[in-house]
């Protein structure tokens, strides 16, 4: 790679990738989220703090409240409830699948959600029969492929969650080379054994909003209306009318994955080039369903590279109710966004079937890291939210005041909803 | 038990030690009274070539320390010989003729050394068997230079090592075609047969001593039956040991080959117990009662025979022929059927050189197994025995250099290494 | 009593165990004068076993009734006030009647001619195999 000359345009990576290309005559694949350097709008987004006349709280002295609850709210007072998922903290592991990532890795995700009183997603992998233990912190998926859904694995979950986009690969579907598809994964995810698993680009039965709703309805019936919907979209460029959709399909919570999310295997071309960033979709969509007045029917959550407490604060004031974490969760368990997963030569033991190499994985240590993260970013959440006078995370959400951007032109800063800083 | 309950131990190797400190570990004041023969602190036996070439002396020979006696609170006769038993009124009889009252008696006399009608044989035949006979035999040494051993089982061939790294000249006689007969298949005896003579001791196998010549009283040289004579100037009978059950002769207690015991260890006489060398107990893999003249075995069966005897039962588990022996440099430990042969053997081996195996199986057991040189994980398969594992999914990986619980399936593999002991010896 | 057991599924047979082990049982407790500069050379008591993608440590499991005390027929194998099974090295005489007793394979002969075997770290609160134990594939603990 640093044989090449220096080139500003033909860089290394570029040279390399059209050798590789010109040998193969194949698309590029790659791993993780997109690399490149677009705009990260929470860098130029600024918190606000407490002074005199509106004091900080210090958290060490007072409760901080973190709790969240997820799923539709009843605007009136109606006699009606709906079912919640209660959250110690907004954070939430997101969607990776048994076969994307090793059985190891899923415990431990499924451990430490457990112990954090957070929630842990499936993927479109199935639950597979070691981890039923953990499925009342369990968000089982539904995907294009339906792979492993049956009527236990739906009644297992806490919530059902209805994947239609990927951050990382919006409008493709899935592959899980047959080669990967080892007994284990075949009975988990209910297809023949060396198989290919093969998750179709779209839903082959959703073609509109009303069909969403069909879906949506299908599950529920199916739970007895005991548990909440989610559906997963990429942000693109429409998500907020799709966002409108969803709500009014009968989504109790809507899940928006920005193009920094990461994945286990995707087109480096789709990968680096489609989708947008997940603030200006999180802005854009809360904006909307708080002009149409169902911002209420739904909770927002938000994924799609999401680093630091200090994202998921700005995520919150920009109107999430909770945050999906993966690529950080993967790091806290070893990963070094190396961006191999695709090879399944991941040498963490995480994105890969290897019997050689899963077990590098120990669920016991990778959890307690895990949970040593969600605890860390929550008091530092607590710490913020303490800086701001405020004493529940609930107070924060959608709070768009105590935001300010920092070198952000007039259109980015209409569209995120804040002001500029020094206003 | 009441305090004022008298046990009698007769002997003083490892059954007697291992039933003194079964017997202590259950009950602190019972009365316990050890008589020998022997006049020693407790040695062990295994060790006097060691002694007779000089690496160890007498003290290192201790396998307990001095305080040994006092710290388990026995009365030691030592160099006293039980020669008569009253199991009627539960009394011995030592040669000073005292006489002895026990509740419960352990009879563990060991074996004495079988000698061979031959003509020329007086009292100044050398055996190797005791402490004694070694302290003999060193005595011998000083001056004579030229030796002739009867025998090429592990007594004759240790007294034939000892003797060569004394730089004494060895002719070792044996009557089989083979020197360790008992312990060694074919292969693993030639490469002893090797060993020695790469060490300038002479064996002559197939021929037996006739005749001991002497000139004045002393030896000269040996006729074997052969015709050939092999000249010498000393002599030692070490063709193996029988039970010594001299004690129990003319009394109730049965006996075969040795004093038949049941799985407590106890004779067909209520409270009288054996354990040792003199005892037929409990061969796992012949299934019936053998005399398996074995340190471990004589230790094990000693502490079940103390623990009973303390009563708190035990069973002996039963073992089998085994043998670790290491002559000049080469090691080897055998288990069980070394030399089977036949149909119902299946045979798996692996010769290098330097380096032999061999494991011998039926209906899917172990029954035997030989490791030359490379000893070192050899006790994975005295477990299998002892188990009476199932090993036909496995058994080609038993002779791999890797031999080890990777070879095992995964379940017994994991039961294994996670349970907290896996057979008792 | 608390002895050292292997979780294989966590094992990835990077011999680490070995290493410390040898180390902790060598003259200078140094790493680099463990291995090039002491002659005899020191060794490790525990034992890696590797196929394909199976690996995992076996060390000495200090049975309740241990056969190699059983079997030793000179009182150098012992049990110390701990409760591991250790080798007086002054009168171990390498006779192996302990490797032909121990089920679980793990005790070795030494450049001396001496049994070699686990002595669960005496310096050491948690024995240093399972403390370098970089996956926790060995435990330290009573079962």
């Amino acid at each position: 790679m640093n044989d090449f000359k220096t080139n500003a345009n033909w860089t290394a990576s570029v040279i390399s990738d059209i050798k590789k290309q010109a040998e193969t005559g194949g698309m590029l694949l790659t791993g993780m989220g997109n690399p490149s350097p677009y705009p990260n709008y929470w860098d130029r987004i600024l918190l606000d703090a407490s002074q005199v006349t509106n004091p900080s709280i210090d958290p060490l002295r007072e409760p901080m409240e973190l709790r969240t609850f997820l799923g539709r709210k009843s605007s009136k007072l109606e006699k009606e409830t709906y079912p919640q998922l209660e959250l110690s903290t907004p954070i939430m592991f997101s969607a990776m699948s048994y076969g994307s990532i090793s059985l190891n890795t899923c415990k431990s995700l499924a451990m430490a959600a457990t112990d954090s009183g957070i929630y842990w997603n499936t993927g479109e992998g199935g639950l597979h029969k070691d981890l039923y233990k953990y499925a009342n912190r369990a968000i089982v998926q539904v995907a294009s492929g339906r792979f492993g859904v049956h009527e236990e694995y739906l009644r297992a979950g806490a919530a059902i969650e209805i994947k239609v986009g990927q951050g990382a690969k919006p409008g493709i579907g899935g592959h899980l080379p047959g080669e990967k598809v080892s007994k284990e994964i075949s009975e988990t995810r209910m297809i023949p054994e060396g198989t290919d698993a093969i998750s179709p680009a779209p839903h082959h039965d959703i073609y509109s909003i009303e069909d969403l709703r069909q879906l949506i309805y299908a599950l529920k019936e199916a739970t007895d209306y005991e548990k909440p919907v989610i559906v997963k979209i990429a942000a693109v460029h429409n998500s907020a009318a799709i966002a409108s959709g969803m709500v009014r399909a009968g989504a109790d919570i809507i899940a928006l994955d920005g193009f920094r999310g990461g994945t286990g295997a995707t087109p480096m071309i789709v990968r680096n080039h489609t989708g947008i960033p997940i603030e200006l979709a999180l802005a854009s969509v809360d904006q909307r369903l708080r002009d149409e007045g169902i911002r209420n029917d739904a909770s927002v959550v938000v994924a799609g590279g999401f680093r630091s407490s200090a994202d998921i604060i700005k995520a919150i004031a920009l109107g999430a109710d909770s945050v999906y974490i993966a690529s950080s969760a993967l790091i806290a368990v070893g990963c070094t966004m190396c961006q191999k997963c695709y090879t399944g030569k991941c040498a963490w033991g995480i994105t890969t079937q290897d019997p050689e190499l899963v077990k590098r994985i120990n669920p016991e240590i990778a959890k307690k890291r895990l949970n040593n993260l969600i605890r860390a970013w929550s008091l530092e959440i607590k710490e913020v939210l303490g800086s701001m006078g405020i004493n529940a995370v609930e107070s924060l959400r959608g709070n768009k005041e105590r935001l300010r951007g920092i070198g952000l032109n007039e259109t980015e800063l209409k569209i995120l909803g804040i002001k500029h800083a020094g206003e | 038990m009441r305090k004022d309950k008298m046990i009698v131990i007769i002997g003083n190797s490892v059954a007697a030690i291992a039933a003194v400190e079964a017997i202590r570990e259950e009950n602190a004041k019972t009365e316990i009274t050890l008589v020998s023969s022997e006049p020693n602190h407790v040695y062990s036996r295994p060790m006097i070539p060691g002694f007779l070439y000089g690496k160890y002396d007498e003290k290192r020979m201790q396998f307990r320390d001095d305080e040994f006696y006092k710290r388990n609170k026995v009365t030691a006769l030592l160099g006293r010989k039980a020669v008569k038993l009253d199991e009627k009124k539960k009394e011995i009889f030592l040669d000073d003729e005292k006489k002895l009252h026990y509740d419960k008696l352990l009879i563990a006399t060991g074996g004495v050394p079988f000698i061979p009608p031959m003509k020329g044989a007086e009292n100044d035949l050398l055996t190797f068997t005791t402490l004694d006979n070694a302290k003999k035999l060193k005595d011998e040494a000083k001056e004579k230079n030229d030796f002739v051993v009867i025998g090429a089982g592990l007594i004759g061939l240790k007294v034939a090592e000892s003797l060569a790294k004394m730089s004494k000249g060895v002719k070792v006689v044996e009557l089989a075609d083979r020197i360790l007969g008992g312990i060694a298949d074919k292969k693993s005896s030639e490469m002893f047969l090797e060993e020695f003579r790469k060490h300038g001791v002479e064996i002559n196998l197939k021929c037996s001593v006739e005749e001991i010549l002497r000139k004045d009283g002393k030896i000269t040289g040996v006729r074997l039956n052969d015709g050939r004579t092999l000249s010498c100037d000393s002599f030692v009978v070490a063709i193996g040991v029988r039970p010594n059950i001299e004690i129990v002769k003319g009394t109730g207690i049965a006996f075969n080959k040795g004093i038949i015991v049941n799985e407590m260890m106890e004779t067909n006489v209520q409270n009288i117990y054996a354990a040792g060398d003199c005892v037929e107990a409990k061969d796992i893999i012949a299934n019936e009662n053998r005399n398996l003249p074995l340190w471990p075995n004589a230790s094990l069966q000693g502490k079940v025979a103390g623990f009973n005897m303390a009563e708190k039962k035990d069973i002996y588990p039963g073992s089998y022929m085994m043998n670790s022996i290491t002559f000049f440099d080469l090691p080897m430990i055998s288990y069980g059927l070394v030399n089977a042969e036949g149909p119902e053997f299946e045979i798996l081996e692996k010769i290098r050189k330097d380096d032999y195996r061999k494991i011998i199986i039926r209906n899917g057991k172990i029954v035997g197994a030989i490791f030359v040189n490379n000893i070192d994980r050899a006790g994975i398969i005295d477990g299998l025995i002892r188990e009476n594992a199932d090993i036909s999914e496995f058994k080609t990986s038993l002779i791999d250099d890797d031999i080890g619980f990777i070879v095992m399936p995964a379940k017994t593999r994991k039961e294994k290494l996670s349970s907290v002991q896996v057979t008792r010896l | 009593m608390k002895v050292v057991y292997p979780r294989e599924e966590y094992c990835i047979g990077c011999k680490l165990c070995e290493i410390h082990c040898l180390v902790e049982h060598s003259k200078s407790k140094d790493i680099i004068k463990a291995f090039r500069k002491e002659f005899p050379k020191a060794m490790n008591k525990n034992i890696v076993e590797k196929r394909k993608d199976v690996s995992f440590c076996v060390s000495c499991r200090h049975c309740p009734e241990a056969p190699c005390i059983t079997a030793c027929m000179t009182g150098a194998m012992h049990r110390n006030k701990k409760g591991a099974v250790v080798v007086d090295k002054d009168k171990c005489v390498g006779c192996w009647m302990c490797i032909m007793v121990c089920p679980f394979g793990v005790i070795k002969r030494d450049g001396e001619k001496i049994a070699s075997k686990c002595d669960l770290c005496p310096d050491k609160e948690i024995p240093v195999c399972v403390k370098n134990c970089p996956n926790e594939a060995l435990v330290y603990e009573e079962r």
